[in-house]
């Protein structure tokens, strides 16, 4: 049975995603189509068009201004990680090395932590690393989303163009890196990882959207 | 007239719906006009993304309707043809029809 609205998800993704200066007159003549008989699947396949072609269309008309957001972007990227692995890591590590340290001595430690000593095991090689891998995954990822509002915020009023093609250009060299390692993978556990981490990754990089979302609806901005 | 000015296969197109639609030209019946003459499903979002190149030539104007439920209370954007954008035509028109006089191929064949 035909639902009486449009599928929610493709119109969210039109009315975010969609880079016509009149996207809120192709969203309206959507629903009003559907309203008069489409389908769903033809919802999807119109508004799937839409976003394309605007995305194509306005990057047609600024060009350079595509350029300096695609650059400023993978500036902020390559800085984030440069300053991740030289100065975040070191700390990290130094952190962990002081959180591990060996099983505490004498008489009133042994009648605390003694009868437990499987706690500071557990503690020590399952709590504090995935703690760290928690943080670490926490900051890839609001790194991402800071990108993404910067960009957003410094290519009004093209932010969601700017911020569609820097995502695709992420995407890009994230399936390149899986296929590289997939091809360098030498067992099957290599290849899952390499999977795993692709699968990561591409969450990683679609948060970046979610700067450009806090823009489309920064209360001082105004919906854009 | 440059060659950013002249008018592509489907701008043409989108023009000639405009000139016929007249005053209700927004983006519903301009896309079912197209998808009735030609036969073809047409996507809105190229419909608008060419109305967007031909406003930006100066070849039609637009300006923003009334809301409506059935819209989801989104206003409609109705579309007229300048008289820029006429002459545009009517020079399109003119050398189509140049072109497509006198070629034995094309005379007498179905529409």
């Amino acid at each position: 049975m035909r639902s009486e609205r449009p599928p929610a998800l493709a119109r969210w993704l039109l009315t975010h995603f969609g880079c016509s200066p009149n996207n809120d007159a192709v969203v309206g003549d959507l629903n009003e189509r559907f309203q008069a008989g489409r389908s769903g699947g033809w919802y999807w396949r119109q508004a799937s068009t839409a976003i394309w072609s605007s995305l194509l269309a306005d990057l047609r008309m600024h060009g350079m201004l595509a350029i300096r957001a695609l650059a400023a972007g993978w500036i902020l990227v390559i800085t984030y990680i440069t300053f991740s692995r030289k100065l975040v890591t070191p700390l990290v590590l130094y952190l962990q090395d002081r959180a591990m340290r060996g099983y505490p001595s004498g008489w009133l430690n042994d009648a605390i932590w003694g009868i437990e000593p499987h706690w500071w095991a557990y503690r020590n090689y399952y709590v504090y690393p995935a703690a760290i891998g928690a943080v670490r995954i926490g900051m890839a990822f609001g790194a991402m989303i800071l990108i993404g509002w910067i960009i957003a915020r410094t290519h009004a009023p093209r932010h969601r163009a700017s911020v569609l093609l820097l995502v695709l250009t992420f995407y890009v060299i994230t399936f390149a890196s899986l296929c590289y390692e997939l091809i360098q993978a030498h067992n099957a556990s290599g290849a899952l990882l390499s999977s795993i981490g692709f699968v990561f990754n591409v969450v990683a990089d679609s948060a970046t959207l979610a700067g450009l979302w806090l823009v489309h609806h920064d209360p001082q901005r105004g919906a854009a | 007239m440059t060659k950013k000015d002249q008018l592509g296969n489907f701008e043409l197109m989108v023009m000639l719906v405009l000139i016929r639609l007249g005053d209700n030209a927004y983006g519903v019946p301009i896309s079912e006009e197209l998808e009735k003459r030609t036969g073809r499903d047409v996507a809105i979002g190229s419909v608008y993304a060419a109305l967007e190149r031909l406003e930006d030539k100066g070849f039609v104007t637009s300006e923003l309707g009334e809301p409506t439920a059935e819209r989801g209370g989104r206003a409609k954007r109705y579309f007229h043809v300048t008289a820029r954008g006429l002459k545009e035509v009517r020079e399109t028109q003119r050398s189509l029809v140049k072109l497509w006089n006198g070629l034995p191929e094309l005379e007498g064949g179905k529409a």
